[in-house]
């Protein structure tokens, strides 16, 4: 417990001396083992532009247990789905102590430029991220404007 | 009487059957064929034969009691109906049967003798002492029993399991030469059988290290230290001198490794415990288990390893019995699917529920489906959990994804169809083969097919309720039997035919139980399920009339008739299996 509590301390002064691009997370209020972070729409992603909320919740367990993480900002994605769940191999089975939230979200980053739609969360963007990948990203921008932005 | 019926009549009676007992086989088996009459007489005449059996050694003793019982009066209209040959058939194997015994008994009488004496003593009482039927009766059961029931078998305990689970890593190792750690993660990625990693190995070594993610020159001896001295989860400085590494090098500090590996001891996850590293595949070995476990978190280690060696092995399966730790093979089951665990657990070896035989787990299911429609359990099972398409273990959805991977068989499947999730990988979630419609179980609302449903459930529901007293005075006669034993004034064998009794008699109201499921779903008017019904309905007579014996005060309980009627009952519970065995049914 005590040890979570350092290591999130570390996280937190990293992620404040040293952020990485296009992301930035930090406690929601008192509580260290809650967390908002914010991600960047990447550039020549159809998120470009948007900003997209998350919520971070850490168990008391964390590191050796990953962190549980959600979207509050509604996005049009293959691996997230309505209720903000995110399909990602690291924040499941792969995870590692020593990942950090900042490699997450970078992760999580790289997730938006490049979808996976071989391990889909929600089925029907995947067969249209491979089937019309230009209506896919349309819609996608769509969601991002009417969401994300502003 | 229809022509058919005269015809397969005339013929029974040619084949020196009695013309009443031809009749009333023919009436009930349906009088469509010979085959089924014929079988029906074999039957009429088992039951005869065992209720003759009973009046006479019932009658033979004089019982303390007196009391007329039940048996009596069936066996006087049975008699009534029965016919001549029928009476001499059982009379004469009876008296077989009896020069049988008395040559037992005169080669066990002296080890008897003394036994015999406290006997007669507690019964002072009864005449058993001139009625050489009560040794009889004993000793016929012994013998019968040994061949009805199952030879004593035990089940593993957690000390064979481990054992058993080290063999199988030590002759792996001396056998491919490497070291007990890589046996030990290659029998677990083929799920212990030995077997087919055996050919594996022979035909391609390397491609089997590769797939079970293992290097066979991995030696433990071997000592490497961290690449450097800052935990990459804490982010302490440590001290390199007593620091340790795998092969990859990976920098964690002591105390890190050790929350690490509780962790995953915790989780109960130990099928491949790896290096904290991210994306590092480099696998604990049970030596660095040893070094940062604490000894009781290292037994839980072994012991989950040594799990994992049973719930990967289709041959074995645990005892589901809350608390109880053993497992059962496949030899120990006993009648259908059934199987008991030393702990006395019955259940279903195939389905891991109560033991449900003559119902097939399919009917289990399906019945239990009908019977709990409005309960909220089952109710929440239903809408939060799923069974694993491979191995049926319920899984409860705990994430977004559906990409499911089942933590016992580790089956990757879809969530919405229940297919392989291989197939999505072009199909995504088309999942053709779900449909809503067939999910639906379609509702029967007519009134017929719910009196049909609960004439079934209320038989069901009845032999459970008695189940549930049997098995109390079970428990009483375990616990008054115990107390006999300790005041020493009568052997072993003076009570252990109450217990023997008390089991039957469990056994055949569980028999009985799902014997009214089975019923429920075989076809109403075929002539398997008159042949069903009727050995069903002599079965519920003989457990009526055991049960009503064991009723009786402790102190007034007839032996005599007590073994016979164990005997009896289990014979009938064994001709029912035969019977559903056989296909007749």
């Amino acid at each position: 417990m005590a040890n979570t509590a350092k290591r999130l301390q570390k996280e937190l002064k990293e992620m404040t001396s040293d952020p990485p691009a296009n992301c930035s997370a930090g406690p929601a209020g008192e509580d260290i083992y809650k967390w908002v972070a914010t991600i960047m729409g990447p550039e020549g992603s159809p998120y470009q532009g948007g900003v997209f909320y998350l919520d971070i919740e850490f168990p008391s367990q964390y590191p050796f247990k990953p962190p549980r993480i959600t979207f509050r900002t509604k996005i049009y994605h293959c691996n997230i789905n309505s209720q903000g769940q995110i399909c990602l191999d690291i924040l499941k089975d792969n995870w590692s102590p020593a990942l950090t939230i900042s490699k997450v979200l970078l992760s999580l980053s790289s997730l938006l430029t490049e979808p996976n739609p071989k391990d889909p969360l929600v089925g029907s963007i995947a067969q249209q991220y491979i089937r019309d990948k230009s209506k896919h990203d349309r819609t996608a921008a769509e969601w991002t404007q009417k969401y994300a932005i502003n | 009487m229809s022509e058919i019926n005269s015809i397969f009549l005339e013929q029974l009676i040619g084949m020196g059957f009695d013309p009443q007992l031809a009749q009333n086989a023919l009436e009930i088996s349906g009088n469509s064929d010979l085959e089924s009459a014929l079988s029906m007489i074999e039957i009429l005449q088992e039951s005869f034969v065992a209720q003759e059996q009973n009046t006479f050694e019932t009658q033979k003793p004089t019982s303390p009691t007196k009391q007329p019982s039940k048996v009596e009066s069936d066996e006087q209209t049975d008699t009534e109906t029965s016919n001549e040959s029928i009476t001499e058939d059982s009379i004469s194997e009876n008296e077989l049967e009896i020069t049988k015994r008395s040559k037992i008994q005169k080669d066990s009488d002296d080890e008897k003798d003394t036994e015999d004496e406290k006997d007669t003593e507690d019964e002072s009482n009864s005449n058993f002492e001139d009625n050489p039927n009560e040794n009889f009766g004993e000793i016929g059961f012994d013998l019968e029993m040994s061949q009805d029931s199952k030879a004593p078998v035990k089940s593993l305990d957690k000390k064979t399991i481990m054992k058993q689970q080290a063999r199988k890593i030590d002759n792996i190792a001396e056998l491919f030469q490497i070291n007990r750690n890589v046996a030990g993660v290659l029998l677990r990625h083929f799920r212990w059988n030995e077997q087919k990693l055996q050919e594996q190995m022979v035909t391609d070594k390397n491609k089997v290290y590769k797939e079970a993610k293992v290097n066979p020159s991995d030696v433990i001896t071997q000592k490497y230290t961290p690449l450097s001295n800052v935990c990459e989860i804490c982010y302490d400085e440590f001290d390199l001198k007593d620091a340790f590494a795998l092969k990859c090098r990976h920098s964690f500090c002591p105390s890190c490794w050790k929350e690490h590996l509780s962790t995953k001891i915790k989780d109960g996850d130990v099928s491949k415990i790896k290096c904290p590293g991210f994306k590092c595949n480099e696998i604990v070995d049970e030596q660095a288990m040893k070094r940062f476990l604490d000894k009781k978190q290292f037994q839980k280690y072994l012991w989950f390893v040594a799990k994992s060696f049973v719930e990967d092995n289709p041959d074995v399966k645990w005892c589901p019995a809350p608390g109880c730790e053993k497992a059962v093979d496949e030899s120990m089951i006993t009648r259908g699917t059934n199987v008991q665990c030393s702990c006395g657990h019955r259940f279903c070896f195939k389905c891991g529920q109560e033991a449900h035989s003559p119902a097939t787990c399919e009917q289990l299911v399906s019945w239990k489906k009908k019977c709990k429609d409005d309960s909220e359990t089952y109710n929440w099972l239903l809408t939060n959990t799923k069974p694993c398409p491979k191995c049926g273990s319920v899984i409860e959805k705990n994430g977004g994804c559906n990409h499911m991977t089942c933590r016992k068989c580790r089956h990757e499947f879809c969530w919405v169809c229940l297919g392989d999730w291989n197939l999505h990988g072009t199909n995504y979630y088309s999942c053709t083969r779900y449909d809503p419609k067939k999910a639906d179980p379609s509702v029967d609302n007519s009134k017929k097919a719910l009196e049909r449903y609960l004439h079934y459930f209320h038989r069901f529901q009845n032999h459970q309720k008695s189940l549930q007293f049997e098995q109390e005075l079970r428990k009483k006669v375990k616990a008054k039997s115990d107390q006999m034993l300790k005041s020493s004034t009568v052997s072993y064998i003076d009570v252990e035919f109450m217990r023997e009794a008390t089991n039957v008699v469990c056994e055949c109201r569980a028999t009985l139980m799902f014997s009214y499921v089975f019923a429920y779903y075989l076809q109403d008017n075929s002539k398997g399920k008159a042949l069903f019904e009727f050995v069903q309905e002599d079965l519920e007579k003989t457990t009526e009339d055991l049960s009503e014996l064991l009723e009786r005060p402790i102190e007034k309980i007839d032996k005599a008739q007590v073994v016979n009627m164990t005997r009896i009952a289990n014979k009938k519970i064994n001709g029912l299996y035969d019977r559903v065995d056989s296909g007749m049914i």
